[in-house]
C-alpha cells in the first residue's frame, strides 16, 4: 500500500500527535484484570541446564548468561519451568507445545487460535482475528493448529505487510473515493461468494471444507472492510519491510509489523515463530553462523557458546518487542500497548537437546491489563512436573477468557497455573 | 485427518544420533504411501479414483496463469503460502484459501486489474463500449481463458451487471477483472467432471478439466494452445490422446521447471543455497552450489527425456557440469556457464547420489553425516517410516579426544545398546558415502586415516542386507531394488496428484520396474485418478 493511502485511511491528523504526549495514564498495575492483546513469541526448545535462571526464588530472579537480557524486564517477568507436556511435546515437530494435545487428537487447536476465536465470539477482536507470522518457508509446519489442521505462518515480511496493511481503499488504483471502492469490493465479493457457494454444493468432505474455509476468509475480509479497524492516535506509520535475507531476521521484522498492527487496531492476537525445529540457517553478528537444529542443538559439544549467543539474541528480541509495545499508546488512549498486552515466550519442547518435553518453560511479561501477579524482583515458579497445559490455560485466562472448555486435552489439567495472575 | 506418528527425517540428521525405536516394526511401506507426517485437512481417499475435488493453484501456477492472461509484465507478487509436504509444494489437500488469504488475493486482484485496465484492454478485450453486449462478449471470451472453461451463464449475467454499475468501460472492465481474479474458477483447478453414463455414480472429467490437469501436472502452467484446441475438438478423451500430449509436454521446454522441481523436492536439495557451509578452503561457494543444483536438475530432465529409467538415475556414467563445476570436480578446466554432458570417468561416482548437490545438502556444515545420508536414502529411496529417537536420549555425538574419522565416531551407534536397532539401518548406508565430504569433494583419507566406505543396504520388507563398498555399489544395489522402484513411483505419483496412495497398482501395471521415466509419466496420466471421480 502506498503511504499516502495509509495516511488517509488512518486520518493524517492522528499521526501528528506526538506519541509520548498522547498517552493517558496506564491502568493500575495491581493484580486483577485481563489483557486486550496477546503477543506470543515461539521458538525451538533449548538446553535447560544452560538456560535456567538458577538460584532464582519466587520473588527474585537470578539470570543465567542466556537469560541475562531479560533483566531489562525483571519486575514484569514471570518465568515458569519444569512443566510436563505429558508426551505431547517431546520431540521436534510434536504438536503439543501450543495445543496441549498429541498426535491422537484430530481437533487440536493452538492456544493463539483458541484465544482468537474466543475474542471474536466476545466481540473483543480486531478486524483481523489473529496474525501468524514467521517460521521457515522451506519446511513442513507443525506448531500452530486450528481444528486439527496445521497452519502456515506468513514467512515473507513483505507479504505479511501486504496482508495486514493492504486493504486501505484505493489499493492499486488512482486516488479514489473510498465509498466507491467499498461498493466495488462488495459487489466483487458477492459474485465470488455466489460462485463459491454453488461450488460447495457440488462437493463433499475435505473438498467442501476447502470451500468453507475460503468463504470464512471472505467473511473475515468483509468484516475488516466494514469495521472500524485502522487508525487512531496509536497507529504507527508502518513501513514495508525489506528483505532481511534469513529467517530469524525475517521474524525480527514480523515482530515490528505485528505490533504495528496492534497499534493500528487491526488485530489483538499476534504470534511470531522464530525459526523452525528442523532447519533454521542463521548468520548473525555476535551469535554465529550455523543451523539451529543440527549444528547447534545436536552438536552442543562444539556449539555451546553459539547456543548461549543465540538464546541471548532471542531474549533480546523478546525485550525489543516489549520496548516496541511500550513505545505505542493503546488505541483506547489509556496507557501503552504494553500495559494491555500479555506477552509470552513459548517453545516447541522443553529440552531440545535430549528430546524431552518434561521441562517446558514459559516466560511471561507485559502489563496484561493487570492480570499478572508481579514482584519487583521478578517471579520464578518451579512447575514441579505439573502439566504445561496449565500454562496454556493461563495465557487464555490472562486474556480474560473464563470458559476454557474446548481448549486442550479435556482429560488433562484444566486449571490455569496458581499464583501467576488473577482476573 | 491422518496423523502419523513420525516426521520426515531428511533434514533431521543428528537427531537420530541416538535412538531405541523400531523402524516401522519392519513393516514395509504401503503401496503409494510416503513416510512422514502430513497434517492437513483430511485427505480424500484415493483408493480407486478419488472424489470430485478442487485444487488451489500454487503460487507458481497462479503466476503462470496471470502471465498467460496478461503477459510477462503482469505485476504479480506471491501472496499465498504453499505448504511444504514431503519436500514438495504441491499438496492438493493442504493448499487452501483461508484466514487472511482472501484479503491478500483481493489486493493482488485490484493491483493487477488496475494495471491491466490501464495498459491491456486493447489486447484482452474485443470491444471497449460501455454497453451490455460488449461486456458480455468480453466476459465470455476473456473469461473462458481466465476460468479455463466457459463462464457459467449466471456468472456472465452477474459480471455484466457489475460492469454496468460503473460509469465507463475502463472502470467496468477493471471491475470485471478484479472479480475474475478472485474467482474460484481461476484460483482452483476443478476436477468435478460430468456424470459417466456408463457407470452411474462416477464422473468423467471434462475435456477442459483434463487439459487443465495435463497442463498443470506437467508444466505448472495453464493449458497451451495445443491443449486448448485438443480439448475443444474432443481429442483428449482416449488413453492414446493422453499419451500423445504427455510425451509432447514432457519433451517440451515448458516442462523444464516442473521436472526440476520434482528432483529438487524428492532429493530435498531445493534449499541447498541457503545452507550454511563452513569450507576451510573457500572453494565451495554460492556459484558452485548453484551449479551443483543445476547439474542434478539438468541430469534428471535428460534421463526423463532420453528414455532413461530409475536405474539410469543411479547408475549413469555421465553427468552435466558447467565450467566452474567441472573444475571443482577435477574434470579439468574449460567450459562456460552452460552444463554439458560429461563422462564421470574415475573421478566421480555414478548417478545422482554422487552429485554435489545431494552430497553437500545431506551433510553438516563442515563434515559429512552418515546419519543424514542414510536417513535420506531410507526415506526417499525406500519409503521407510523412521521413528524419532525416544525422549530423553542424549543425541549429542561424543567429541573425539584425538583426530579420527567420521565413520569411527558414528560406529558407536552400532555398538551402543538402544542405538543399534535403528542405526544399523541408517549409518551403514551413510558409510558408503564417506569418500565424499560435506562439500561433495572426493577424499581418500580423513585426518590422516584412510577412508573406509564399506557399508550395507538394509531394506525393510526387502531381502537380505546387501554389502556394498562405496557409492557406486550402493547406487547399483538401490537400482536393482524393487522396493526402491516402487518408492520412486510413489513419489512421482504424489508429485503429480498431490495425494498419496492413488492407483499404485494401476501405475505399476502400466509402468512397472524397469520402465522409462517418461513411460512412468504416461502411466500416471493414464491411471484412473487422472480422468475419473466418484
Amino acid at each position: 500500500m502506498r503511504r499516502r493511502n495509509l495516511l488517509r485511511a488512518l486520518g493524517a491528523g492522528a499521526l501528528t500527535i506526538p506519541l509520548g504526549q498522547a498517552f493517558r495514564p496506564a491502568p493500575a498495575r495491581a493484580a486483577g484484570g485481563h489483557a486486550k492483546y496477546l503477543f506470543l513469541l515461539h521458538t525451538n526448545g533449548t538446553a535447560p541446564w544452560l538456560w535456567t535462571p538458577a538460584g532464582s526464588t519466587a520473588t527474585n530472579l537470578v539470570f543465567s548468561p542466556m537469560t541475562q537480557p531479560l533483566e531489562a524486564l525483571r519486575s514484569d517477568l514471570i518465568i515458569v519451568e519444569k512443566l510436563s507436556s505429558n508426551g505431547t511435546a517431546d520431540n521436534h515437530g510434536a504438536p503439543g507445545s501450543l495445543t496441549g494435545e498429541g498426535y491422537s487428537s484430530n481437533s487440536r487447536t493452538s492456544v493463539d487460535q483458541f484465544i482468537s476465536d474466543q475474542l471474536v465470539a466476545a466481540g473483543r477482536s480486531g478486524p483481523i482475528p489473529n496474525v501468524l507470522l514467521g517460521s521457515v518457508a522451506s519446511e513442513q509446519q507443525s506448531d500452530f493448529y486450528r481444528d486439527g489442521q496445521v497452519l502456515s505462518p506468513i514467512f515473507d515480511p513483505s507479504t505479511a505487510f501486504q496482508a495486514v496493511f493492504g486493504t486501505t481503499p484505493g489499493g492499486g488504483g488512482a486516488e479514489e473515493d473510498p465509498a466507491v471502492v467499498a461498493r466495488r469490493r462488495e459487489r466483487a465479493m458477492a459474485l465470488v461468494r455466489d460462485e463459491l457457494e454453488a461450488l460447495g454444493a457440488e462437493l463433499g468432505g475435505s473438498e467442501k471444507q476447502k470451500v468453507e474455509l475460503h468463504l470464512d476468509s471472505l467473511r473475515q475480509l468483509e468484516e475488516l472492510l466494514s469495521g472500524t479497524g485502522g487508525g487512531g492516535a496509536s497507529c504507527p506509520e508502518p513501513m514495508e519491510p525489506g528483505d532481511p535475507g534469513q529467517p530469524l531476521l525475517n521474524s525480527q521484522a514480523h515482530v515490528d509489523l505485528g505490533i504495528n498492527a496492534m497499534g493500528c487496531g487491526l488485530t489483538n492476537v499476534v504470534s511470531v515463530q522464530y525459526g523452525h525445529h528442523q532447519s533454521t540457517q542463521f548468520d548473525l553478528p555476535g551469535v554465529g553462523t550455523a543451523d539451529w537444529h543440527n549444528a547447534v542443538l545436536h552438536n552442543l559439544g562444539n556449539a555451546e557458546q553459539t547456543l548461549v549467543n543465540l538464546e541471548r539474541w532471542l531474549a533480546e528480541q523478546f525485550v525489543a518487542a516489549a520496548n516496541k509495545l511500550r513505545s505505542l499508546p493503546d488505541p483506547s488512549g489509556i496507557g501503552t500497548l504494553y500495559d494491555h498486552t500479555l506477552m509470552v515466550w513459548t517453545r516447541d519442547m522443553g529440552d531440545a537437546v535430549n528430546h524431552n518435553g518434561d521441562d517446558m518453560r514459559f516466560v511471561f511479561a507485559g502489563g496484561a491489563g493487570g492480570y499478572f501477579n508481579h514482584q519487583p524482583g521478578g517471579v520464578y515458579l518451579d512447575g514441579g512436573g505439573d502439566a504445561h497445559q496449565r500454562a496454556l490455560l493461563t495465557i487464555a485466562e490472562g486474556m480474560g477468557i473464563t470458559n476454557l472448555d474446548g481448549f486442550g486435552d479435556p482429560n488433562g489439567a484444566r486449571a490455569p497455573l496458581a499464583g501467576v495472575g488473577s482476573l | 485427518m491422518r496423523h502419523r506418528l513420525f516426521l520426515p527425517f531428511a533434514t533431521s540428521g543428528a537427531l537420530l544420533a541416538a535412538c531405541v525405536g523400531h523402524i516401522g516394526d519392519d513393516v514395509p511401506p504401503a503401496p503409494g504411501d510416503l513416510p512422514g507426517d502430513d497434517d492437513e485437512l483430511e485427505a480424500p481417499s484415493c483408493d480407486d479414483v478419488g472424489p470430485r475435488m478442487i485444487r488451489r493453484l500454487t503460487n507458481l501456477q497462479l503466476e503462470a496463469t496471470l502471465t498467460d492472461l496478461f503477459g510477462p509484465e503482469v505485476p504479480f507478487t506471491e501472496v499465498l503460502t504453499d505448504p511444504v509436504i514431503h519436500g514438495f509444494k504441491i499438496d492438493a489437500t493442504a493448499a487452501v484459501i483461508r484466514d487472511l488469504n482472501a484479503q491478500q488475493l483481493m489486493v493482488q486482484a485490484e493491483t493487477v486489474a488496475a494495471w491491466a485496465a490501464d495498459t491491456q484492454l486493447g489486447t484482452i478485450s474485443p470491444c471497449q463500449d460501455h454497453v451490455a453486449p460488449c461486456y458480455r462478449q468480453f466476459v465470455e471470451e476473456f473469461g473462458r481463458r481466465a476460468y479455463r472453461r466457459d463462464v457459467p451463464p449466471t456468472s456472465v449475467d452477474a459480471y455484466v451487471a457489475l460492469a454496468l454499475e460503473e460509469t465507463g468501460f475502463v472502470d467496468g472492465a477493471r471491475a470485471v477483472l478484479t472479480t475474475m481474479l478472485q474467482s474460484p474458477f481461476l484460483l482452483y483447478r476443478h476436477e468435478r467432471g460430468a456424470p459417466d453414463p456408463e457407470a452411474p455414480g462416477t464422473f468423467v472429467l471434462t475435456s477442459d478439466e483434463v487439459a487443465d490437469n495435463l497442463a498443470f501436472t506437467l508444466t505448472d502452467a495453464p493449458p497451451d494452445d495445443v491443449l486448448r484446441e485438443a480439448a475443444a475438438a474432443g481429442r483428449l478423451d482416449t488413453p492414446e490422446d493422453l499419451e500423445r500430449e504427455t510425451r509432447r509436454l514432457v519433451q517440451s521446454s515448458a516442462a523444464d521447471g516442473r521436472l526440476a522441481r520434482f528432483v529438487d523436492g524428492w532429493l530435498e536439495i531445493d534449499d541447498l543455497l541457503t545452507r550454511n557451509k563452513l569450507d576451510p578452503t573457500d572453494q565451495y561457494r554460492d556459484d558452485i552450489a548453484r551449479s551443483m543444483k543445476r547439474e542434478t536438475e539438468t541430469f534428471y530432465r535428460h534421463v526423463v527425456r532420453d528414455g532413461g529409467t530409475f536405474a539410469d538415475l543411479l547408475n549413469a556414467d555421465y553427468t552435466f557440469v558447467d565450467g566452474p563445476l567441472a573444475a571443482y570436480y577435477g574434470f579439468g578446466g574449460g567450459g562456460d556457464a552452460t552444463p554439458v554432458q560429461t563422462p564421470v570417468g574415475d573421478q566421480r561416482p555414478r548417478g545422482l547420489l554422487g552429485h554435489g548437490a545431494f552430497l553437500a545438502r545431506h551433510a553438516l556444515a563442515d563434515s559429512s553425516s552418515p546419519v543424514q545420508r542414510g536417513v535420506i536414502v531410507q526415506e526417499r529411496f525406500l519409503c521407510s517410516e523412521l521413528p524419532l529417537p525416544p525422549p530423553s536420549v542424549d543425541t549429542d555425538i561424543a567429541e573425539p579426544t584425538e583426530p579420527t574419522t567420521t565413520r569411527a565416531r558414528y560406529l558407536a551407534h552400532l555398538t551402543t545398546p538402544g542405538c543399534a536397532s535403528c542405526h544399523r539401518r541408517i549409518d551403514p548406508i551413510g558409510f558408503a558415502f564417506e569418500h565424499y565430504d560435506a562439500f561433495g569433494r572426493y577424499r581418500d583419507q580423513e585426518n590422516g586415516y584412510p577412508i573406509d566406505a564399506t557399508g550395507e543396504l538394509v531394506v525393510v520388507g526387502g531381502g537380505d542386507a546387501v554389502a556394498v563398498d562405496g557409492l557406486d555399489e550402493l547406487s547399483a544395489a538401490l537400482a536393482d531394488e524393487s522396493v526402491a522402484q516402487a518408492c520412486f513411483r510413489s513419489y512421482s505419483a504424489y508429485y503429480a496428484y498431490g495425494l498419496e496412495g492413488c492407483n499404485p497398482e494401476a501405475i505399476e501395471a502400466l509402468s512397472g520396474d524397469g520402465a522409462s521415466l517418461e513411460d512412468l509419466w504416461v502411466a500416471i496420466v493414464q491411471a484412473p485418478h487422472f480422468t475419473h471421480r466418484r
